[in-house]
């Protein structure tokens, strides 16, 4: 016995595991996404259990993160956003995951090329894309029945003809906003392109066609971003009826699902209108780990599990992003976003140091030149063509 | 007897010596935390600034010197210029109205008229609410389908047909006149308060006697108390310029980081968050950190300048 009491206390601590804390910054999300990171992340703990994950929320994600990048306090895992991950690479901060994922024979094969492309900086590899998410075409059946349209326009001609029905009928055909994140979906399908690396791609000749179109579309009414239809974004203005289209990612089913029921259980999706090809515009955000962050091979682990089929897997499972791996299935109800991400027409939006300076001149001359009714499309397109070429890197 | 009489004395200059002393260390002692802590945060900070401003600096710090480069740039940025322009057009329009108002409401409720206090309390409330709440009220309220217009059709105006189509603030050419109308109703309320506290202080004899000698009600406002209240113009409308200048959050909330449409609200203090936070470039941004303090600066001295004049003198 006495033997036994002396032995327990030398048993106990090789019983204990260490836990390690895991920090993890996150952007805001709908009560949806939450569900399904939090099963994620449970369905991680499980595997790892000395590992306990604690979730911190960021209301301004970048701001927040930049402030904790400078004070060398980073959180161990956090998102990193495509648009801005060449310039937070550029600034030495993030941790290139070659050497992990070498060590632990990660395949990154089974991604999509394109949605590892904005977080490749040469050879090395600044994050790991959580998902995908690229813009379709959603239709409400109801309004498009009441102008007599069974089927979403699949060409940019036959958008054309359904906008010039819904008209007729006093309804708005779509909303969208004036946004080179948005807008630049047609540069593609018209045989453009927004940049080459970052270099200004636009003067293309298709690049000019799709934006000619589009303001066109915005003169004759065809399109009306959300502010002139008085809603906060365009999946408001179609949720509240008050357009027939609008093109949006998967975020937009939650969202729908929840606030507007009625819309969601009529609406019908489909790819953006083609022109000289399909295309279409791909969001993607990935895992990243600091450089100055302290738990880097737990936050290693928690990235491969994520990232990893079955990982994906349980977090697009509850339809909020579409995988970014082609070895996980398209969620449900998903399947138009799911072909969409897998076309090679589409393309993730351009990231490069700077890429937030064109977005802002695009945004403010677009917006700026629709705001007159009478506006002379010819020289709009100049105009945005104009500044935002000269927002592009020198 | 010379050195009995000299004696006390050298003791007591002593003494009173040492007391001083020690009067200045323990008042030294009082003031020595709060001191250092003015220079830090004030003074240390200021100093840093600067020198961040001749730097080119990103998240882990600086990359190299730059000299005077960053303020080069900020004179050839159309995007900086357009902040100071839209900075100072705000504030040229928003202070004369606020400091008008505010001196109105005060006026009014200063009246000897029945529930003043609930006028005063009722002007005021807009002051105390929280500006990210009052200006996203607005936001809906100057919305196209929003209250605002609703009035207008009321009037018989057909909102549609107006040049903006009724979009008042995602309008570049109206945007930033809706958040001045925005911000003198806000502010006026804080104006009126300050107003308020040095009308209570005029002494009515000095209205009597004007009376006494024939004065019209008009004249005593213009040759009474208007020069009594030099105290209030000096402080409303300094204070004024200075919150005006460093205008930020309406015009994100209304305008986005960029201050859309065509940088309509884009100001000096939201082009520095946007250059701090969105494109990283620290050392600009602290450069133009230093050219707003040099116009705030410049524009408190210039109305040191007309207050402290004898043409507003109230003894004149």
């Amino acid at each position: 016995m006495a033997a036994l009491a002396l032995l327990v206390p030398l048993a106990a601590p090789a019983h204990a595991a260490t836990v390690t804390v895991l920090s993890l910054a996150t952007w805001g999300s709908s009560p949806a996404e939450t569900e399904a990171l939090n099963d994620a992340i449970a369905t991680f703990e499980v595997r790892n259990p000395t590992i306990d994950v604690q979730q911190v929320v960021h209301n301004d994600h970048n701001a927040q993160m930049i402030a904790k990048f400078a004070s060398r306090t980073p959180p161990d895992v956090f998102y990193l956003d495509a648009g801005v991950a060449q310039d937070w690479a550029a600034q030495g901060i993030l941790q290139d995951l070659t050497s992990y994922i070498v060590a632990s024979s990660f395949a990154t094969k089974p991604f999509n090329e394109s949605y590892l492309a904005p977080f490749k900086v040469g050879s090395a590899l600044y994050g790991l894309p959580k998902d995908a998410n690229p813009l379709v075409l959603e239709g409400n059946k109801t309004l498009m029945a009441k102008a007599g349209i069974k089927t979403l326009p699949t060409t940019t001609k036959e958008f054309d003809a359904a906008a010039k029905l819904l008209l007729k009928m006093k309804i708005t055909p779509m909303c969208v906003d004036a946004d080179i994140n948005r807008l630049g979906a047609y540069f593609y399908s018209f045989g453009g392109k927004i940049a080459s690396g970052n270099k200004s791609q636009m003067n293309h000749p298709g690049t000019r066609a799709a934006l000619t179109w589009a303001l066109t579309n915005f003169k004759t009414g065809a399109f009306r971003t959300p502010a002139q239809l008085s809603a906060g974004w365009a999946g408001e203005a179609f949720g509240k009826g008050l357009c027939a289209f609008t093109m949006e990612g998967a975020w937009l089913d939650p969202y729908l699902r929840d606030s507007f029921p009625g819309v969601y259980s009529t609406m019908i999706k489909g790819q953006l209108p083609s022109a000289k090809k399909g295309g279409s515009l791909a969001f993607t955000a990935a895992y990243a780990i600091g450089k100055d962050s302290v738990n880097k091979d737990a936050a290693w682990k928690f990235i491969q599990y994520m990232t990893s089929a079955r990982g994906m897997g349980v977090w697009t499972s509850y339809g909020v992003a579409i995988p970014s791996r082609s070895d996980v299935a398209t969620p449900l109800g998903y399947e138009v976003n799911g072909i969409a991400a897998k076309a090679k027409t589409t393309v993730t939006t351009p990231s490069f140091v700077g890429w937030s300076n064109v977005v802002g001149a695009f945004n403010n001359e677009a917006k700026k030149q629709i705001q007159d009714k009478n506006f002379d499309v010819r020289k709009a397109v100049a105009s945005i063509i104009s500044k935002t070429t000269a927002a592009f890197p020198k | 007897m010379s050195t009995d009489v000299a004696r006390p004395n050298a003791t007591h200059l002593a003494a009173k010596r040492a007391l001083k002393r020690k009067e200045a260390y323990i008042g030294w002692g009082f003031i020595a935390v709060p001191m250092a802590l003015l220079l830090f945060f004030n003074f240390f900070v200021f100093i840093y600034a600067i020198y961040i401003s001749t730097q080119d600096w990103g998240i882990l710090g600086s990359k190299g010197g730059v000299g005077v480069e960053n303020y080069a740039r900020a004179f050839q940025d159309p995007i900086f210029l357009k902040a100071v322009r839209n900075s100072l057009l705000y504030a040229a329009i928003v202070v004369p109205l606020q400091t008008a108002l505010g001196l109105f409401l005060a006026l009014l409720v200063n009246a000897k008229v029945r529930g003043a206090k609930f006028f005063r309390a009722t002007f005021y409330f807009p002051s105390i609410a929280s500006s990210a709440a009052i200006t996203t009220l607005f936001i809906f309220l100057m919305a196209p389908d929003g209250l605002f217009n609703r009035f207008l059709s009321l009037l018989g105006i057909n909102v549609e047909n107006l040049f903006n189509s009724g979009a008042w603030l995602s309008d570049s050419r109206t945007a930033l006149y809706s958040i001045i109308g925005l911000n003198a109703w806000t502010t006026s309320g804080t104006m009126m308060l300050f107003y308020l506290a040095n009308l209570q202080t005029i002494d009515g004899s000095f209205v009597e006697a004007a009376s006494i000698d024939g004065a019209s009600k008009r004249q005593i406002f213009w040759f009474i108390t208007m020069p009594l209240l030099k105290p209030a113009h000096f402080f409303v409308i300094t204070s004024g310029m200075i919150g005006a200048v460093q205008l930020y959050d309406q015009a994100i909330l209304a305008g986005g980081a960029d201050g859309s449409p065509d940088y309509s609200l884009m100001t000096m203090v939201l082009y520095i968050y946007n250059l701090s936070f969105r494109q990283l470039q620290f050392g600009y941004a602290s450069a133009i950190g230093v050219l707003l303090f040099i116009i705030i600066f410049g524009v408190t001295l210039i109305q040191r300048q007309i207050f402290g004049s004898r043409a507003w003198s109230a003894e004149d």
